[in-house]
């Protein structure tokens, strides 16, 4: 029941549900929307449109189910939740019946318990009897639930039916014997995730969840039909058979994965982390995880740096500590601060930057980078590169335009909440290459000119004119074109004239796809005015993490300091190697796209000899003669705090002022002409986008899977 | 339609003609379901992975359905007296039932000597007795298994070397 129990502290915390499926929780509704029923000789107030459940929910009382979801429609089919109304003849299903004013409920009586007994043994005459190797097994809704409703024995006497395994790709694990046909993974896919994966076949004993033909479930938010599933049928393939779920310890932290920071919940089992989870958050990711963010931690495990290097004449070899920061002084003492720079990479965390910065900038260097960055982007305006109008925002949004934006791929969840929004009538446009985003988009053109266009009185101008809370999504990739400052200027003009900026509503957006941009951009971890100036190449270079720099960035001839904790392209370049922590390993602040500082929590220890990236800057300033006076974190993120006091601010989103669109005239080059290459997102492949997804075993079987996402379908038969 | 079935069967069981196959044993299929079934239904195009020591031969037959796409041949195949489900290796057992996606054929594994035998053969001595060379299987997590010794949880990554 513990589990179940939980289930329901959360829904209550949750509040009761609008009618639109993924909305944020419900505004307190005004006295007339609401309707008075009585639970058990207990009045409470729901709002129109309630069902039963939500009102005995809202009375706290516990009703079993396995169908209903708060999130996904009702399907009303595994009548679980059956209740007695006063004056219906029989029980009902309480998820599908709609709470009328005046309604008498009854959860707790003989004919209740009864009803639900039965339903549970039916629900068991098909369901196999081995929990003892079931990964679900101690945290299985039909596990907990048959322990109040079901009987110690059967009376049914045939034979149990057995079902095929499905293959739904390397993510999710089937045992399809299990399956209750709650459909709630379904459910999920057609309406969440968007990708009309799975479906039934057959009918009573012969109904099975499938996907018709053998098929990989495209979705990038596959794993997720993993929580949904009540009983054991979909599980974590990559995670089979390698805990039970009381062996773990449970830490709450945030994910790096993408720019979103999804809120998870890492649970480990001594050094390893054996499973990644979503957390609720309803300003973020709801409750719902991208597959990277789930099953990316495997690569944990591989490709570590855990001892320092240094590189000799036989390359990289390994080192003590000492040794690694004498060759940096050494290397260090050959150059002038100004022939240095520093790269952070896509996992930087906030407190690492603001300290390298700092050091940086003590020894007279001002060359300060992201890798796949934008160098030369003016960030003095906050409100220019963050998500405005906030995550939750897209809930009351009426209008979504995307320019150069694959939200499907640069942040999948924040897709499903713009997929939800479009179901629910909201219209989303987009300018740029045309993407399969799940739901319809209106493509309003490819490149610059078509923002030109559309701001030219087009039709599509009125009517976002005319919307209430309208919304332009910048991607990423759009800030890393060339002709950035070109077409910036002509989003801005489409900004200003469709007013989607207005009084108590920002509705431009940039959505980034990286962790530590955002936080990057708030630091000014960006070049100064004399490094912007300089073209000469620089001598050191200090990757933090960076291994998606650009070969501009780093010159053949430079001496590079690699420090993180995968090895991968930067590492191998390096002259010296420092190893560091993973963001599973550290306590580290991240901004999230709509800014929001969020924090990392260490769920395991740090790999062999690899420190805290803070720590790391910590000391190796002192070694180059420039020591940092940030002796704790505490120390390093007042110091974030100093630089930008909204970074103290953790979990809340701290709105940016508007200059009134004036941050556009100060930036660069604006008259020169858009490229007519279409605006494009900088993502190509989801699943391997940095280091850590790079590294991973999974996520290199997703690849593999997606270029054949129908394996029984022979090559001959597609018809090339 | 006759024909047709000639040909099938000698390409089923790799043969240049029917005459050939039926003389290899094919007309056995005539009282030998399993066999029938076997060479008919999986046969041709499978592709033969490997072969064990007892000379059971194991197919794989891409296009089919998953969980119907590898299946085994037995060496005495011809002979339903002869045939024995238990002569199937360990590790072919487990690629059999995809257990594992590893191909045996290609692939080192290490039979595992269990305590009680390696203590009927005096070359082979289990932890409690003279130490030997051989390793003697120990379930896992067991602190006499040498690989628990030096198993790591994480692999650290190798610089390239020049």
């Amino acid at each position: 029941m513990q589990r179940y129990r939980g289930a329901l502290a959360r829904l209550q915390a949750v509040g009761l549900q609008s009618a639109r499926g993924m909305a944020a929780a419900a505004q307190p509704a005004p006295a007339e929307d609401l309707i008075e029923v009585t639970v058990d000789g207990q009045k409470v107030s729901v709002p129109k449109g309630s069902n039963v459940l939500q009102a005995c929910d809202a009375a706290g009382k516990d009703i079993p189910r396995f169908c209903y979801h708060q999130r996904l429609s009702i399907a009303g089919n595994c009548r679980m939740c059956l209740v007695e109304v006063e004056k219906s003849p029989k029980p009902v299903a309480s998820c599908a019946m709609p709470a009328g004013p005046g309604m008498v409920i009854k959860t707790d009586t003989p004919l209740v318990k009864k009803a639900r007994e039965g339903v549970m043994e039916f629900l068991l005459i098909n369901h196999p009897l081995d929990c003892p190797i079931c990964d679900q097994g101690g945290e299985c809704d039909l596990q907990d639930q048959s322990m109040v409703f079901g009987s110690d024995r059967g009376r049914f006497t045939e034979v149990k039916r057995a079902v095929a395994d499905k293959n739904l790709g390397p993510l999710v694990k089937t045992v399809m014997t299990r399956c209750i046909h709650c459909t709630r993974c379904i459910r999920f896919a057609k309406e969440i995730a968007g990708t009309d994966d799975l479906g039934i076949t057959g009918r009573g004993r012969d109904a099975e969840v499938g996907t018709y033909v053998e098929k990989l479930m495209t979705s990038e938010l596959s794993g997720n039909v993993i929580d949904l599933c009540p009983v054991g049928a979909l599980t974590s393939k990559p995670a089979a058979f390698t805990y039970r779920n009381w062996e773990l310890k449970t830490t709450e932290s945030v994910d790096t994965s993408d720019a979103m920071g999804a809120n998870i919940r890492v649970d480990t089992r001594g050094m390893e982390v054996i499973r990644v989870v979503p957390r609720l958050n309803e300003d973020v990711n709801q409750e719902w995880i991208s597959d990277k963010a789930r099953f990316q931690y495997d690569a944990l495990r591989y490709q570590r740096l855990n001892v320092p290097l240094v590189r000799g004449e036989k390359g990289l070899q390994q080192a003590s500590w000492p040794e690694a920061f004498a060759a940096i002084a050494r290397a260090a003492s050959k150059v002038q601060g100004h022939e240095m720079r520093a790269v952070a990479g896509r996992l930087a965390d906030a407190e690492s930057m603001v300290l390298l910065k700092d050091l940086m900038n003590r020894l007279g260097c001002g060359d300060l980078r992201s890798e796949a960055g934008f160098a030369d982007l003016d960030a003095d305006t906050r409100s220019s590169y963050v998500f405005n109008s906030t995550i939750a925002g897209v809930d009351q949004a009426d209008a979504i335009l995307l320019v150069g934006c694959n939200p499907r791929l640069e942040a999948p969840v924040l897709n499903a909440r713009i997929r939800a929004a479009n179901l629910a009538g909201v219209p989303v446009a987009a300018v740029g290459e045309q993407y399969d985003l799940t739901y319809p988009v209106e493509h309003l053109g490819a490149n610059g000119d078509a923002l030109d266009k559309l701001a030219k009185n087009s039709d599509y101008m009125k009517r976002l004119k005319g919307a209430q809370r309208p919304m332009v999504i910048v991607g990423a990739g759009v800030l890393q074109r060339a002709d950035r400052d070109a077409v910036l200027a002509k989003v801005a003009k489409l900004v200003e004239k469709g007013e989607v900026v207005r009084e108590g509503w920002n509705g431009f957006n940039v959505l980034h796809d990286a962790a530590s941009r955002v936080a990057a951009l708030d630091l000014g971890f960006l070049p100064s005015a004399r490094a912007r100036a300089s073209k000469a190449a620089p001598k050191l270079v200090y990757l933090l993490g960076a291994d998606d720099y650009s070969e501009a960035d780093v010159p053949p001839t430079a001496f590079v300091v690699y420090q993180g904790h995968h090895g991968d392209r930067g590492a191998a370049r390096a002259d010296v190697v420092l190893p560091a922590t993973a963001y599973t390993e550290k306590y580290g602040t991240y901004v999230n796209f709509e800014g929001r500082p969020q924090s990392t929590k260490p769920a395991v220890a740090s790999v062999g000899d690899a420190r805290d990236d803070w720590k790391i800057v910590r000391a190796l300033s002192e070694v180059l003669g420039a020591p940092l006076p940030y002796n704790s974190l505490d120390d390093a993120r007042r110091r974030l705090a100093d630089v930008a006091p909204h970074l103290a601010r953790r979990d809340a989103v701290e709105a940016p002022l508007w200059l009134a669109g004036e941050q556009w005239k100060a930036a660069g080059d604006r008259k020169a002409a858009a490229d007519a290459a279409p605006l494009a997102s900088a993502i190509a492949n989801f699943y391997q986008t940095d280091a850590i997804s790079r590294a991973s075993k999974v996520m290199a079987k997703c690849v593999r899977a997606r270029q054949n996402p129908i394996p029984g379908l022979h090559a001959a038969s597609v018809g090339n | 339609m006759a024909g047709v079935l000639q040909k099938y069967m000698a390409q089923a069981m790799g043969k240049a003609s029917f005459r050939d196959a039926w003389k290899a044993g094919g007309w056995k299929m005539l009282i030998d379901g399993n066999l029938a079934e076997t060479l008919f239904e999986h046969g041709p195009g499978a592709e033969l992975v490997g072969t064990d020591k007892h000379g059971n031969k194991y197919f794989e037959k891409k296009d089919a359905q998953w969980v119907r796409n590898r299946f085994v041949v037995f060496a005495g195949a011809n002979n339903w007296s002869t045939q024995d489900a238990s002569s199937v290796p360990p590790e072919w057992h487990a690629w059999l039932h995809y257990i594992g996606d590893y191909n045996p054929a290609n692939t080192e594994f290490k039979p595992p000597i269990y305590a009680a035998e390696a203590s009927c053969h005096p070359s082979v001595v289990g932890p409690l007795g003279p130490v030997s060379a051989t390793k003697v299987h120990q379930p896992k997590g067991s602190w006499f298994d040498p690989d628990k010794l030096t198993w790591r949880k994480v692999q650290a990554w190798q610089p390239p070397q020049e």
